[in-house]
Formats: C-alpha cells, sequence, structure tokens
C-alpha cells in the first residue's frame, strides 16, 4: 500500500505550507520550508504519473500468495482488501507461519521486496538511485 | 506554547532566586519535531545566577509519542547524567502545570547537531569524536538508575520489550506495515536474552539513552559540546545503544563511516570497551541496529499519524512517512540470514 499520507493530501498541505507567511523566519528556515514543499509536490507527482496500477498489482500478487482470487472494482476496494489480506499476512507472520523454511517464506519475502522497491520509487527514488 | 514572557521572567525569578528577570529573546529552535526547543537570552539581576543567561526552553510540541518520557521525567534523568560527568546541557529548572505545558530549562551549548551538516564536514568527523562518543556512552551505562525508578523494567527482555511494544503500536495504527512486521518477526525468532533459546548469555540492564546518535550530538570545533534529547531514556541493553549509534539509518548518507556517519566503528567499539570494561557481542549490536530500523520506522509512522489523525497541520511530520520504505529496505536486506 502507498505510504500515507499519499500524494494528493501531501500535495494540498504543501499548498497551505506556503500560504503561510515564512518571510519573517530565518534563512535557513525559510530554505528548509521550501525543499518540504519541493519534496512533497515530487511524491505527488510520481504518484499521479504511476496512476492506480502500482496497488492493482500489488493485491494480485498478494492474493496469490493466499491462492485467493479477488474482484475489485473500485481504487476503495483495492485498499479495502489490501488491508484485510496484509492483516491476515501479518497474522501469519506473527504465528511462525511464514518462518525460513516455511513454503510460503521465498514468497512473502519476494512479494515485500517489490512492494518496497515500489514505495521508494514514489517516496525517495535516490535512494534506489544509490544502491 | 502557552506560557508568555511574564509567565517566564516570574517563574525565573522564583527559580533563580533572583531580583528580576528579563527575557531579552525567546523563539523556537529548528529540529526537535517531538519537543519544541526555544532558544531562550534572559538578562537576571540579583541571585546566584546574576547576569546574562543563554539557555534553552524545551517543552512539549501539542502532541507527545507515547514512547518518550514527560519533562518531569526526562528533566531527571538529565541531571542524573549531569552529575554523573556526562557531556551534557546543564539542568536549570522545571517548570509547569496549572494550565501551562511542562518545561525545563538547560543552559545551551554551543555548535550544531544537524547531522547532515556534520558528516559533510571533514574537520569534524573522525577518530577523536567517535572514541569520545564511546566514552560518553559508557559513561551513560554506568549509571545508578536507582534513583530514577519510574523507568519501566524491560520484561521479559530488552529485545522482546521492544518487539511487543513496537507491535502494539503498529497495532494501533492504519494501513497495516508488513515489512516492518516482517522485521519484528526476525527480532523475536532472533532475539537475545534470557527468553531466547539459542543462548543462556544473560543480558545486562544499564540506563540506556535510546537515541544516542548523529543529530542529537551537539558538536563545536571538533568537540563534543553535548547529548541531546534525552526523552527515550530508559532502561535496557547496552548494546542497544550501540547499535542505534551504528546503524545505517542514522549515517546521513555517510555510510561508510559505520560509526554514526563519523567514524570508524572499531575506533568508537575500543573507546566503549575501555571505559566500560565491557566486551561488545558485535552480533548483538547487529542485532539492535536491525531493531533500530524497525524503532525508527515506528516512530516516524508515529509523527505521520500526528498529522494524519491528531490534526498538527505540520508538513515536516507528513513526509516522515515517507522515510520509511527506506527503512524497509534495509530491514529486508538485514534479515535475510538468521543470526
Amino acid at each position: 500500500m502507498r505510504v500515507h499520507p499519499e500524494g494528493a493530501r501531501l500535495s494540498r498541505l504543501a499548498d497551505k505550507t506556503l500560504g503561510r507567511d515564512v518571510f519573517g523566519e530565518r534563512e535557513e528556515t525559510r530554505r528548509y520550508v521550501n525543499l518540504m514543499v519541493a519534496n512533497a509536490k515530487a511524491i505527488s507527482a510520481r504518484q499521479v504519473s504511476a496512476g492506480g496500477e502500482p496497488e492493482r498489482l500489488e493485491l494480485e500478487s498478494l492474493a496469490a500468495l493466499g491462492r485467493e482470487s479477488v474482484a475489485v472494482a473500485t481504487p476503495e476496494d483495492i485498499a479495502a482488501q489490501l488491508r484485510r489480506l496484509y492483516r491476515r499476512l501479518i497474522g501469519d507472520m506473527r504465528a511462525g507461519v511464514l518462518d525460513p523454511g516455511a513454503p510460503g517464506h521465498e514468497a512473502a519475502r519476494g512479494h515485500l521486496v517489490e512492494i518496497t522497491l515500489q514505495r521508494l520509487g514514489e517516496s525517495s527514488p535516490k535512494v534506489l538511485e544509490n544502491r | 506554547m502557552t506560557m508568555d514572557r511574564s509567565f517566564l521572567e516570574a517563574f525565573i525569578v522564583r527559580a533563580a532566586g533572583a531580583d528580576r528577570a528579563a527575557v531579552a529573546r525567546l523563539e523556537p529552535l529548528s529540529g526537535g519535531a517531538i519537543q519544541q526547543n526555544f532558544l531562550l537570552d534572559v538578562e537576571i539581576a540579583g541571585g546566584p545566577f546574576a547576569g546574562s543567561l543563554k539557555a534553552v526552553l524545551r517543552t512539549d510540541a501539542p502532541t507527545r509519542l507515547a514512547a518518550s518520557l514527560s519533562r518531569a521525567r526526562e528533566f531527571q534523568v538529565l541531571k542524573a547524567a549531569h552529575a554523573a560527568g556526562v557531556t551534557v546541557p546543564q539542568p536549570l529548572w522545571r517548570g509547569g502545570g496549572e494550565g501551562n505545558l511542562d518545561f525545563f530549562i538547560m543552559g545551551r551549548v554551543a555548535g550544531t547537531a544537524a547531522g547532515h551538516k556534520l558528516v559533510r564536514d571533514e574537520t569534524i568527523a573522525g577518530k577523536a569524536l567517535v572514541e569520545r562518543i564511546g566514552k560518553e556512552m559508557a559513561l551513560i551505562h554506568a549509571i545508578d538508575p536507582a534513583g530514577l525508578d519510574f523507568l519501566e523494567s524491560p520484561q521479559p527482555s530488552p529485545a522482546l520489550y521492544w518487539v511487543n511494544r513496537l507491535r502494539r503500536f503498529l497495532d494501533e495504527m492504519d494501513p497495516p506495515q508488513p515489512v516492518i512486521e516482517w522485521g519484528l518477526r526476525w527480532l523475536e525468532r532472533n532475539a537475545p536474552g534470557p527468553a531466547s533459546e539459542k543462548t543462556a548469555k544473560r543480558t545486562e540492564i544499564v540506563l540506556c539513552h535510546h537515541d544516542l546518535r548523529t543529530g542529537n550530538t551537539m558538536v563545536a570545533g571538533g568537540e563534543l559540546t553535548g547529548i541531546l534529547d534525552w526523552e527515550f531514556a530508559g532502561l535496557g541493553d547496552p548494546m542497544e545503544d550501540l547499535g542505534w549509534y551504528c546503524a545505517k539509518c542514522w549515517r546521513f548518507g555517510a555510510d561508510d563511516r559505520q560509526a554514526g556517519g563519523m567514524g570508524r566503528r572499531e575506533d568508537f567499539y575500543a573507546a566503549y570497551e575501555k571505559q566500560s570494561g565491557r566486551a561488545i557481542d558485535r552480533q548483538r549490536v547487529f542485532y539492535w541496529e536491525v531493531m533500530a530500523h524497525a524503532r525508527w520506522a515506528v516512530i516516524a509512522l508515529q509523527q505521520a499519524d500526528r498529522f494524519l489523525t491528531g490534526g498538527e497541520e505540520s508538513l515536516e511530520l507528513a513526509l516522515t512517512a515517507h522515510v520509511v520504505p527506506a527503512l524497509e529496505l534495509e530491514i529486508l536486506n538485514m534479515t535475510e540470514r538468521e543470526i
């Protein structure tokens, strides 16, 4: 799932932050605020560009881990199903069902790596560039 | 902050045994997303503090993290550290209550704590600084916590205490965090201490700073001038603090300098071992480095939650959640093998 707050909300908050009077602040503070605003806008732009496809693919991959088939129509459906299936996956993790040596261990780890790279690509792509 | 200058001046007159106090400057300092710090200059007439006082006033942010100490308790820990000879700002007075936020005032120390600046300054980073921090950490771990009886005992072991605690925090959050949970399960399986099936090694329990890292170490002219931010102090495994200081997430990009992005891990370890007389368990430090990433990820989510559900309209808090994927990638990499 996308990192919360998602891009659209971040972008609105960035607009509000820009609207505040920061001219009374110290130069260092103003520069810091501008960097934060630019970062928020960039995260938002990357999410808009990616659209809903990453979460749809994430749900497909997650459902396959649990050998489930899920039918979804809207982004809200996708979010709700992701929540439900992740809660179940976490329950399995805590119960030790996905520990090393267990049948689902490698597939679960592979899924987590994929979604982490996807989230990184939206939140901090520089980390990926520096890998 | 609900206190005004006249309130503060009256407080300082009482606390400092002065005739008069005039606040010359009171302005917010950058940093300290969890607590609020204010630069405070006061002209004091009469009493033992007569003259110009350069201080920092530290108070609660509008919402506070569940894991952090109150200002009153943080002040007690700071006093204990000061008394033990740890390099910290001088604790002065504590106030608050009766409709005012809790706060305390401490002496102001020179320098900068900004991690991204410190790791880029080649005149600062190096052997001497990490040796000094290793020594200071050993001094902290030698503090007798008997007078700090409000500190929770980490049961059933420091490691499992944190696993359980972080899971409780995650249970209260939305959305679910499967990667951090993956790390927590690894931390549970590999937990050292009495509860571990793998080792009978006993875990020593000491006073830990729990946030001693580059960013909370004030440095001026290459010298450590103060260890800051004691709000997470608690009892724990001494290797916790070593792991936190060395964790990759606190190197501010200077990954080749494994001790806080400031120097060599072995120089830091050697100074700690010399001062403490305690041998460092390197594997256990690695364990606590994994924990550091999980713990910082949960703190980052809690910070964002102050915006998402706590109503604090702060872009800084909101953006903190977006450091989490980088932490998660480290967690996945570090937990590929068991220890």
